[in-house]
């Protein structure tokens, strides 16, 4: 996978790159939904976005994604620069939305046969009957996605997901609408694909029990309040060898210090 | 118990009145009218908005009434004729359509609410049914009393003006059939709720179709309905036929509600299950006619299998292919496509060789700007208007729009180039020719650019998504073009450079 990383950068940075978002900011009108936000990923990076309703991670994931134009800065994939170069970056980047919508006229196996057809893919059937196995939906490969539950359909949106094999995957709330087996089960999974070279960026309320991200990006009203591995917030955040990091405790500590701090010393603290 | 409890009836008839204020409120707030504020300026408001609504009013029924008349006199007598010929033909077509659906899902439709607390009330069964029946009912006859209103003045108009006493008489003979259609449908329907086993006959809904033929066998016995309109409209309905049908119709009122205390309730609920849905919707629903579509086909397609399967194609192929599919899977979709071909082919003809005036032409521009048939772009408006759908989609905008856009155009375009060919067999030989060729010339290119419209108008960008300023913009130069320099030609070089401009659009920004 990363043999498409491109080879005009320093060769050291290139994994570091694959995915670059700089300055970004959105606006709904007057509202602020995303402001100055900036961060990196790498090749075979899984990263959880944390943060309260409305602190803009949706919107962070859609403006990646090219659903959205974002109102400034800008967004490189693959070294491509998002707004000029749409088509070719988008080619690499799957955002998984909390809702996925699907053909009504379609089954199942035919929305991944479709997609797999359409990109002119030969002999995919095999992988397509393992992704929906692995993911229990075998049985209902006939049956319209219409009539799924709404974890039915998130598990199919992440088999066209995986069956296209994008170099970036982005998830909107995987695991709210999965039980806590598929949730560890998706787990599982989802560091599977990131030892494969994927990268994953998904925003989450609740991760499953001992699920650890490679690193973290904490945001609040549109901004990049906290970012770092484990460690690096457990010590940035001033959570003691004690605490226990979860994603509760890491976003109270997070706004915590947000709230005790001058602003500039945040924006600085998250750049 | 009494068959129907009257202090029962009167807490739902409150329920309904509440309901029904409810949403009249909503649109009123868009008129910008606070109904919970009591100040003088809002109910000077409300006034002003009552003054300018009675004037928007009668001004449009002013410009009907004035169309219809003169249509009314540009008509052929053989046109006037085959009109009048037809109308006991469509009024029992509608009578055969009103049994068909009751028979095939239940007439009393119950909303979620209406599950939760009525059905599971102790509240007596009957009692729902007569302000679902009232309510059916009121709809219809405001929507066929205009209709007939306007068309009485358009059939009286060769012979004599109508006059409103004329146009009153006609209201009150449709109030009186669409009473006696209903109520005789609402008893097949709630018939089948009270005996289970009938509903377990699964084609008894297409029963009602027997009366087509019939009419061709027996028309005195079947096409009466129709018929007796006809003579009121010149005044030549007996009282005493519309005595007995009034008659007749408070029988049929009167049986089905006694035998509404016997519904099987969770029959009712059962079948009320799309009608719950876009219920749930609320006046959204009004707004979005797809969203609409799209629960009634779901809810048709619920547990059947798939027709036919996707075949081993890939790439551009397996696009076209697979949009091919999904319009065969939905039949009803492009029949209605052909349909609306064959009758906005009809409606152009009709008004090019009567030379109707020139209203009609915009109204006919309208139609095919603000309705088409709603089949043309349905899976196109999927692929693109739902990004996470469009990212498995490696074509641009242009590609996949010829892709989603072959099968039900070419129903639209079969459609209409057969009302074309029918139509062109009742003019002279020496016009065939010429209206064949500009037929066959025009037809393609202005349901290609009809779609184009639609289709650029579900791009994200917001300056290209009112469809009718594409259509109008594009048909109406095509029009202007013809009109300033004397050839059909010169419109159809306009159409064919805005084809390409669409084009060009959907392929940047879809």
């Amino acid at each position: 996978m990363n043999d498409d990383i491109p080879a005009d950068g320093n060769a050291d940075d290139a994994p570091r790159d694959l995915l670059r978002v700089q300055g970004l900011g959105y606006k709904y009108g007057s509202f602020h939904a995303l402001s100055e936000v900036s961060f990196k990923a790498g090749a075979g990076e899984l990263i959880a976005l944390v943060g309260r309703n409305g602190a803009g991670k949706s919107t962070l994931l859609r403006c990646i994604a090219g659903w959205s134009r974002a109102s400034e800065g800008e967004v490189h994939v693959m070294g491509q620069a998002l707004a000029e170069n749409e088509r070719q970056a988008r080619e690499h980047v799957v955002l998984l939305p909390d809702t996925p919508p699907f053909y009504d006229e379609l089954t199942a196996w035919e929305h991944l046969q479709f997609a797999a057809q359409s990109h002119g893919w030969r002999n995919w059937e095999d992988e397509g009957e393992d992704l929906l196995e692995r993911y229990g939906l075998f049985n209902n490969r006939d049956a319209f996605p219409f009539a799924f539950s709404r974890g039915m359909r998130y598990k199919l949106a992440m088999c066209m997901a995986l069956l296209v094999e994008p170099k970036i995957l982005l998830m909107d709330e995987p695991l709210g609408p999965l039980d806590p087996v598929s949730a560890d089960e998706l787990w599982i999974e989802l560091n599977r694909h990131r030892n494969e070279g994927m990268t994953i960026l998904l925003s989450s309320h609740q991760l499953p029990h001992e699920a650890w991200p490679d690193r973290y990006l904490i945001m609040e009203q549109g901004e990049i309040i906290g970012q770092g591995t484990p460690d690096e917030l457990r010590a940035s955040l001033g959570l003691g060898a004690d605490d226990s990091l979860t994603l509760d405790s890491m976003l109270r500590a997070a706004l915590r210090r947000r709230r005790n701090s001058p602003r500039s010393d945040d924006a600085a603290a998250a750049d | 118990m009494t068959p129907l409890p009257l202090t029962d009836l009167r807490i739902l008839f409150g329920l309904r009145w509440r309901q029904f204020r409810s949403g009249a409120v909503f649109w009123l707030r868009l008129l910008g009218y606070d109904a919970q504020a009591s100040s003088w300026m809002q109910r000077v408001y409300v006034l002003y908005l009552l003054g300018i609504g009675s004037i928007w009013f009668f001004a449009m029924w002013a410009w009907g009434h004035d169309l219809a008349l003169s249509i009314g006199q540009s008509l052929a007598p053989q046109t006037l004729a085959q009109l009048l010929e037809r109308v006991p033909q469509a009024v029992l077509l509608l009578q055969t359509w009103a049994m068909m659906a009751s028979l095939r899902s239940t007439p009393l439709k119950l909303s979620f609410p209406d599950m939760a607390w009525i059905v599971g009330s102790p509240l007596a069964r009957s009692v729902p049914v007569l302000p679902g029946f009232i309510r059916q009912v009121l709809t219809r006859c405001i929507l066929f009393g205009a209709i007939w209103a306007l068309l009485t003045v358009l059939l009286r108009a060769p012979l004599a003006p109508a006059t409103p006493l004329d146009s009153l008489r006609v209201v009150l003979v449709v109030a009186l059939l669409v009473v006696l259609t209903w109520s005789l449908a609402w008893l097949l329907g709630i018939l089948r709720l009270v005996y289970p086993q009938v509903s377990g006959w699964r084609w008894l809904w297409l029963t009602p179709l027997v009366l087509l033929p019939l009419a061709q066998l027996a028309p005195d016995q079947t096409l009466w309905p129709g018929r007796l309109l006809v003579l009121s409209v010149y005044d030549l309905a007996p009282l005493s036929a519309l005595v007995l049908i009034a008659l007749v119709a408070a029988g049929l009122v009167a049986s089905f509600v006694i035998l509404g205390a016997r519904i099987n309730m969770i029959q009712a609920a059962d079948e009320s299950a799309v009608y719950a849905r876009l219920a749930a919707l609320g006046l959204l629903a009004w707004r979005m006619p797809d969203l609409q579509l799209r629960i009634r086909l779901q809810q048709a397609r619920a547990g059947q299998k798939p027709r036919l399967r996707i075949p081993s194609v890939y790439g551009k192929r397996a696009m076209v292919v697979r949009s091919a599919i999904a319009g065969l899977r939905h039949p009803s979709l492009m029949l209605v496509n052909a349909l609306w071909g064959a009758g906005m082919t009809w409606a152009a003809g009709l008004i090019l060789v009567n030379e109707l005036p020139v209203p009609l032409w915009i109204g006919w521009l309208l139609i095919a700007g603000i309705a088409p048939p709603i089949g043309l772009l349905y899976t196109f408006r999927r692929d693109v208007q739902e990004p996470f759908l469009r990212q498995f989609l490696p074509l641009d905008g242009f590609q996949i729009f010829l892709a989603d856009v072959l099968l039900p155009l070419a129903f639209l375009l079969a459609g209409a180039l057969l009302a074309w060919f029918r139509f062109l067999q009742d003019l002279p030989p020496e016009l065939f020719f010429e209206y064949l060729i500009t037929g066959v010339m025009t037809i393609p290119l202005l349901g290609l650019l009809l779609a184009l419209c639609g289709a650029s108008a579900m791009t994200a960008t917001r300056e290209l998504q009112t469809r009718l300023l594409g259509t109008g913009a594009s048909f109406g130069l095509a029009i202007l073009a013809s009109v300033l320099l004397g050839t059909p030609l010169a419109g159809l070089v306009v159409v064919c450079i805005s084809i390409a401009l669409l084009g060009g659009v959907l392929m940047q920004h879809a």
